[in-house]
């Protein structure tokens, strides 16, 4: 049998010193807040390609287009014989977009050489965003020449004139997300609402089913804070490499937290349970940390595959999905590492600490 | 092997071959009405709004405003089908929100104003052209306004719901339903001229461009009129249309994602490509750790993902990222219920049972602990889809459902399918008799007494 119990004191020392480092940083350099939860916008600004001049061609009714990229700042499109109304119409669509056209028209088919500017800086585009009166935004640069900008407020309407005005230096905005003041702060609320809910639920739950242990609700206690332990923890690792990463606190990743709420507990109930069942076999004279002790050695083989197994399963999508859900995704891989571990390390100890505290490390069964 | 087994057997056949059938036909796909598996805005592309309702501006009472709010939203769904939109989503989100998904708008600020606007009733009459072609076109009425001299001049205007005065009440008397509405003093000379003009003849009733139905006009209506001969459905449809076609409710715009949909295909075959090799990653390690209960298990996964894909299609799930990752994890929580059988199972081996007894003692031990834990994850799914559907992130519900429905399936293969097949290979005494097919062989043999173990 490892000896745990006996280390415990070490296990708490390093998860107190981790909280306090956590809270350090997050009082030093806030939470990285998204747009769910702050309000805003964040849109993501590049460079025209080649896709965006198909759409446009598709919107203004010119059949059977193509585009493609052919060099630096060029583009190469085909289309069937355009009429000189067409051409016009063209040229006015994609003037806008900073474009300069030179048309080469055959009898079948016209070609059209198109130049862009060149990709802007990201000086150029604080000029221009300070131009439309939003000095405060923040501009982060992303791959491939693109900038993810983060404005405070964007009134109805002002998305256009936000369009047309970089559009002239041929810049296309090509994803806009924007939530308002006060849903935000409502989804701050619901999600703090969703961990307590969550939490409450469990405990009961927990509390149900392990009736027949004395003094029940220890356990569903014990699992809560193991609980709460991991959220902080997932909370302060995100805060400390927010930058990094690159992540940012949004709806995704308080999915990511939650489902980890669930796994953290989920793991502290089978460890528990080996526990329950051990004690229920366990002789008068045993003391309670050496019942605990047996059980944490017991389940530590299976403790360790599922984790295993879950982060494959989480690393493999990972690898193939990536961008969208990255945020989600990391915070399960961070957040199933620590579920194991304070349930092993934290809960049962706390157990443990608990029952030495109330009656002096002889087994009781049955009463109080 | 015992019936049970063998009836158990007959069983999982049967799901499989169900599942498989509802995943790759397309007849039994059309038998029952499920074509493909749904895919959430994040895959597909689009635009994701989030309007909210500003009663106190457009002065609507309490009462009311329930009515208006699906008021709206017909109106939205109306002219998002006019659109043609596939798939569209518009629901009611809370007391005072709508939220509406586009899949495939790349257009939003065309939507957006599709939405924004709130459709007017229109009056038609029934024209025959010189072919005898029957067409609608609006009914129009002269006025006479005052032009900018300050001469009162004749015009000709077209007959809408702009010029109704006051709410369009439902009155059901024993003759059937009867639609009551005023018109105003505009409104009542224009009514006046058309039905005189149309007694007898179909009068059209269209929101937007949109045929509603056309009574024929029984009287002259000039102060107010009723529309009559419609079923109480209807009728209360029509109400509700009409009361929402006038109620000018301001949209706000609370909240929009774009999502673009080149990205959106990449995704999902990426993600088909991360759930086969992550199961397949899955299986193999199974194997190799857990030998024959191993091959078992990698089978039962299999046709577990197998079960859960096509519960995502019957149900039907509309499937987003966050769906396609509560999935995956749940193919992990399905790994960790075997894992406890087999980790109790070789337990029991090395403390002197035989491997069938052993077996048995493996799922009972295991029970309580997959159960409890299941359930507890079972509880945050219930959060996440309560908190997903009050604050409309329909990727959150995904998430939540995917997940919930991989657990609940999950524990089906896990004690039904893992169980009846080791229970098959029980019966086989030349399996049962050797160790190593189940665990690698130990040095020492250990003794263990009850409640602790020495290593």
């Amino acid at each position: 049998m490892i000896d745990f119990v006996s280390k415990r004191y070490w296990f708490f020392i390093a998860s107190a010193a981790a909280t306090v480092v956590g809270i350090i940083f997050m009082a030093v350099s806030g939470l990285p807040w998204g747009i769910d939860f702050t309000g805003g916008t964040n849109m993501t600004v590049e460079p025209v390609h080649a896709e965006f001049l198909k759409a446009k061609l598709d919107e203004l009714n010119i059949p059977e287009a193509t585009a493609q990229a052919t060099a630096e700042n060029t583009f190469l499109i085909q289309t069937r014989a355009l009429t000189e109304e067409q051409q016009t119409v063209i040229t006015q669509a994609f003037e806008a977009l900073g474009l300069t056209l030179t048309f080469n028209n055959a009898a079948e088919s016209t070609e059209i050489t198109a130049r862009t500017k060149p990709p802007i800086t990201r000086s150029e585009l604080k000029a221009k965003l300070d131009e439309l009166d939003h000095a405060e935004a923040t501009i982060q640069e992303a791959e491939g020449n693109s900038f993810i900008v983060r404005i405070k407020e964007i009134k109805e309407g002002e998305r256009s004139t936000i369009e047309t005005t970089l559009g002239a230096t041929g810049t296309i905005v090509s994803s806009l997300d924007s939530v308002s003041d006060p849903i935000a702060k409502e989804k701050a609320r619901n999600a703090v609402i969703a961990v307590a809910v969550a939490s409450v639920g469990m405990l009961i739950y927990i509390w149900w089913a392990f009736r027949k242990v004395p003094k029940p609700l220890r356990y569903g206690v014990c699992a809560v804070v193991a609980m709460l332990h991991d959220v902080f923890l997932c909370l302060a690792f995100f805060t400390i490499f927010a930058g990094p990463l690159n992540i940012e606190i949004n709806l995704m990743f308080v999915t990511g937290i939650l489902t980890v709420v669930g796994y953290s507990v989920n793991d502290t109930v089978v460890v528990f349970d080996r526990i329950r069942e051990n004690l229920t076999k366990a002789s008068r004279n045993m003391r309670f940390e050496d019942v605990v002790n047996n059980s944490l050695t017991e389940t530590l083989t299976r403790c360790i595959i599922t984790v295993l197994t879950t982060l494959i399963a989480t690393a493999t999508v990972y690898l193939f999905v990536g961008e969208a859900i990255r945020s989600f995704l990391m915070v399960l891989l961070v957040g199933i590492a620590l579920g194991a571990y304070s349930s092993i390390f934290i809960a049962s100890m706390l157990l443990v600490v608990w029952e030495i505290r109330g009656s002096r490390g002889k087994l009781s069964k049955g009463t109080t | 092997m015992v019936l049970r087994d063998k009836l158990l057997l007959v069983l999982i056949f049967i799901l499989l071959a169900l599942a498989l059938m509802t995943l790759f036909w397309s007849g039994f796909n059309q038998a029952i009405d499920r074509e493909e598996i749904k895919l959430g805005l994040d895959l597909k592309g689009g635009a994701h709004l989030v309007y909210q309702a500003d009663f106190d501006q457009a002065q609507i009472p309490a009462d009311e405003r329930d009515d208006a709010l699906k008021g709206a939203i017909a109106v939205i769904e109306n002219r998002v089908n006019a659109y043609g939109v596939n798939e569209p989503v518009i629901q009611k989100v809370g007391s005072d929100r709508i939220l509406v998904q586009l899949p495939g708008i790349e257009n939003i600020a065309e939507a957006k104003r599709l939405i924004g606007e709130v459709a007017l009733i229109k009056f038609m009459e029934q024209v025959t052209d010189d072919n005898g072609n029957v067409t609608w076109k609006p009914a129009t009425g002269t006025l006479t306004v005052k032009n900018e001299a300050g001469q009162e001049v004749p015009v000709e205007r077209e007959l809408t719901s702009q010029y109704f005065k006051g709410k369009v009440e439902l009155d059901i008397p024993q003759g059937g339903p009867i639609i009551k509405f005023q018109w105003n003093d505009d409104g009542a000379k224009l009514s006046r001229q058309i039905t005189t003009r149309l007694q007898g003849k179909p009068l059209g009733i269209f929101l937007g461009d949109q045929y509603i139905s056309a009574p024929i006009v029984r009287s002259v209506i000039t102060e107010s009129g009723q529309i009559e001969g419609m079923e109480l459905g209807e009728a209360k449809r029509l109400q509700k249309l009409l009361n929402a076609g006038r109620i000018d409710v301001p949209l706000h715009t609370i909240e929009e994602h774009d999502v673009s949909p080149i990205l959106g295909s990449d995704f999902v075959d990426q993600s088909k490509k991360a759930g086969a090799v992550g199961l397949l990653a899955i299986v193999l390690f199974m194997i190799l750790y857990y030998r024959l209960p191993g091959v078992m298990a990698g089978l039962a996964l299999l046709i577990y993902a197998v079960l859960v894909l096509a519960a995502f299609k019957v149900w039907p799930v509309t499937l987003t990222l966050a769906g396609i990752a509560g999935f995956i994890l749940s193919i992990g929580m399905a790994v960790d219920a075997n894992v406890l059988i087999f980790e109790r199972m070789r337990e029991e081996i090395r403390m002197g049972r035989t491997i069938r007894a052993a077996m048995e003692a493996g799922f009972s031990r295991a029970w309580p602990a997959i159960r409890d834990s299941n359930l507890t994850t079972l509880i945050t799914c219930g959060v996440l889809y309560w908190m997903g559907s009050s604050l409309g992130v329909p990727s959150v519900q995904g998430f939540a459902l995917t997940l919930a429905i991989g657990i609940v399936i999950s524990l089906f293969t896990a004690i039904v399918i893992t169980r009846t097949f080791l229970r098959t290979i029980g019966g086989n005494p030349s399996l049962m008799g050797n160790q190593t097919l189940f665990l690698p062989r130990r040095k020492e043999q250990m003794t263990l007494s009850r409640g602790g173990a020495q290593r």
